[in-house]
């Protein structure tokens, strides 16, 4: 296990040295020089020497290689540069957001997990019924319901018509304004969640061992909840991973929508005021992320499903 | 049925009985999934033939007639500026819907090269092209095109650069996949006996055999395809105004809907049926060419 989890990390090291370089290298094409875009911020005249003095001390006239190898052992250090518009550090502005974002995708994993889960194991135990036709025609839905759209009905009906839940806005510590949020997110997942949970759940339903069980006289539910699941449980975890990085890359519509202050909102804010150490703090942090997530939900299967073990 | 020896054999002759009853199945019933199929046709046609439908222009201001509900002249009323909405959806579509088939087309095209090539091929251009494939599957959802956009800025041309970039990769991993499987396949050596060369062999023995699976691939990443775009142009990366697109439409809508409810919800909605559609016609393709499904 322990040899496992090594060699899974040191797959995955270097797919995340390629996403800095690549992001490094996206952002380098980011018309405009910066030092001159942060003098036009401040003050209408430029002076040149300044100018060069500042590029000196920002690396800028170093090679490009150099320039990555720096932002890479910065990078590794937790230093993320400073952020051009309000010259904070870029990592304390995403420890100030991530909050906001780790809330929203928990709670929307959590819709997601609870509504996927049991249409999936509902439309399996039912299958060809009205209900499992009514799952996948629901789960195909959710896949196709834009997630910005979705989020904008959720708010003309509880809003605007009911008068239930606010449209945006954010307090420290108040549930209403995630709600909303949240369940845009979980609902726009919940579909794949479900599909993956049926098929798995239907290959388990298959096996000869829960006739055992049947015959044994097992609870329903002890059947289900244990025995199956058990044996279910590996592709739905492994699916529910890649949904967390869909979630967290889906945080940054919701939170443009419902005006959240959350590390998506920092990223559209970011490319939009030209502010490259912010976008490419906020990319990184997505994407580091979700490797890690994806790592984790591994070793989790992994340790869950013997049968995985025993393949390597 | 001829029996055959092989190994394969076997799966053969099983397979031709779920295969009439999949014939019985694929009689014509009227469901709802055909209903949106159809509907979705119907849209595209539509969209297809914006100018003949539609008198108005979709980028002209009438400031005369702003934020009108629904109405005879206006079927689905008018935006901030007094434009029509209805004209709107569909030259908005017509743009959704061109750039999600080049997006695609260019996926198809390069993945299934490069997919060829890394199962046929293997060893260190296999693995090199794999590497590739990961690192764009490491960033999550539309991150890695929301990056690029960012980097190049908006353009027409970037967001087909940057929704092809990401697309590619999972027709490449089907084809590979599938090249990997087809040559060791009888036929292929057959091909090989009778000194086809690796270009007969790649596009007229492993490439057809694809094309079942390329296509239900291909159908159901338009539905991806249209979505990120009108993901896109709703963060402001996309389409750019005036002109119009399903999802930017969506975006300048949602500071009316107090006022206009019917400015989100006209193009949401006709955005939702066409990715449905798509979405509904990818299962059904596949049904069709992959039975046990």
């Amino acid at each position: 296990m322990i040899q496992y989890t090594l060699k899974r990390l040191l797959e995955t090291i270097p797919i995340w040295v390629a996403i800095t370089l690549i992001v490094f290298l996206l952002m380098n094409f980011i018309p405009g020089d910066p030092v001159m875009q942060l003098m036009d911020a401040r003050s209408g005249a430029i002076d040149e020497q300044v100018v060069e003095q500042i590029r000196e001390e920002w690396g800028l006239n170093d090679p490009l290689y150099m320039q990555y190898l720096n932002f890479l052992t910065n990078l590794v250090q937790g230093d993320l540069g400073t952020s051009f518009q309000s010259r904070m550090e870029v990592t304390s502005v995403l420890l100030e957001r991530i909050p906001v974002t780790i809330q929203v995708t928990l709670l929307g994993l959590f819709f997601a997990i609870v509504i996927g889960v049991t249409a999936g194991i509902i439309s399996a135990m039912k299958r060809g019924n009205w209900l499992d036709t009514f799952v996948s025609t629901f789960s195909i839905a959710g896949v196709s319901l834009p997630a910005f759209f979705l989020g904008l009905l959720l708010m003309y009906i509880f809003s605007v018509k009911l008068n239930w839940l606010p449209a945006s806005g954010y307090k420290l510590g108040e549930v209403k304004f995630l709600i909303l949020p949240a369940i845009t997110l979980g609902l726009s997942v919940s579909g794949i969640i479900a599909r993956i949970t049926r098929s798995s759940m239907i290959d388990v339903l298959k096996m000869d061992y829960m006739v055992t069980s049947y015959a044994k006289g097992l609870s329903k539910y002890r059947i289900l909840g244990i025995h199956a699941m058990k044996n279910a449980l590996s592709p739905i975890l492994t699916i529910i991973g890649v949904q967390l990085g869909l979630l967290l890359s889906g945080a940054v519509i919701t939170e443009t929508i419902f005006g959240l202050p959350g590390i998506g909102r920092l990223l559209i804010d970011g490319i939009l005021q030209r502010d490259i150490p912010v976008v490419q703090g906020c990319v990184i942090f997505i994407s580091t992320v979700f490797l890690v997530v994806n790592l984790l939900t591994d070793i989790c299967c992994r340790l869950v499903d013997p049968r995985i073990r025993s393949e390597h | 049925m001829v029996k055959l020896e092989t190994s394969s054999g076997n799966l053969e002759v099983q397979s031709t009985q779920p295969l009439q009853k999949v014939k019985a199945r694929r009689k014509f019933k009227i469901s709802l999934s055909n209903v949106l199929i159809g509907l979705t046709m119907v849209i595209f046609a539509t969209v297809l033939c914006a100018p003949l439908i539609t008198s108005y222009n979709p980028n002209e201001n009438d400031l005369t007639s702003v934020l009108q509900a629904p109405s005879a002249a206006h079927l689905m009323g008018t935006d901030h500026l007094g434009r029509d909405i209805f004209t709107r959806v569909l030259f908005g579509g017509q743009k959704s819907l061109l750039i999600a088939l080049l997006v695609q087309g260019i996926a198809v095209s390069v993945g299934a090269l490069l997919g060829l090539i890394a199962g046929y091929i293997g060893g260190r251009t296999d693995k090199f092209i794999m590497a590739l494939t990961n690192i764009i599957f490491s960033f999550p959802g539309i991150l890695f095109a929301i990056a690029i956009m960012a980097a190049l800025g908006t353009s027409v041309f970037n967001l087909i650069l940057a929704l092809s970039l990401v697309s590619w990769p999972e027709m490449c991993r089907l084809v590979r996949s599938q090249t990997m499987a087809l040559k060791e396949r009888e036929f292929v050596e057959g091909g090989y006996a009778l000194g086809a060369s690796v270009y007969r062999i790649l596009f007229k023995y492993i490439l057809p055999n694809c094309y079942g699976n390329i296509v239900v691939i291909a159908t159901l990443g338009m539905a991806g395809t249209m979505l990120a775009e009108a993901s896109l142009s709703f963060l402001g990366l996309g389409v750019q105004p005036p002109d119009a697109s399903w999802g930017s439409m969506v975006n300048t809508g949602k500071d009316y809907l107090y006022q206009a409810p019917w400015y989100v919800f006209s193009p949401g909605i006709v955005m939702f049926i066409t990715i449905l559609g798509i979405n509904l016609m990818g299962d059904k393709l596949r049904d069709y060419f992959d039975p046990k499904m």
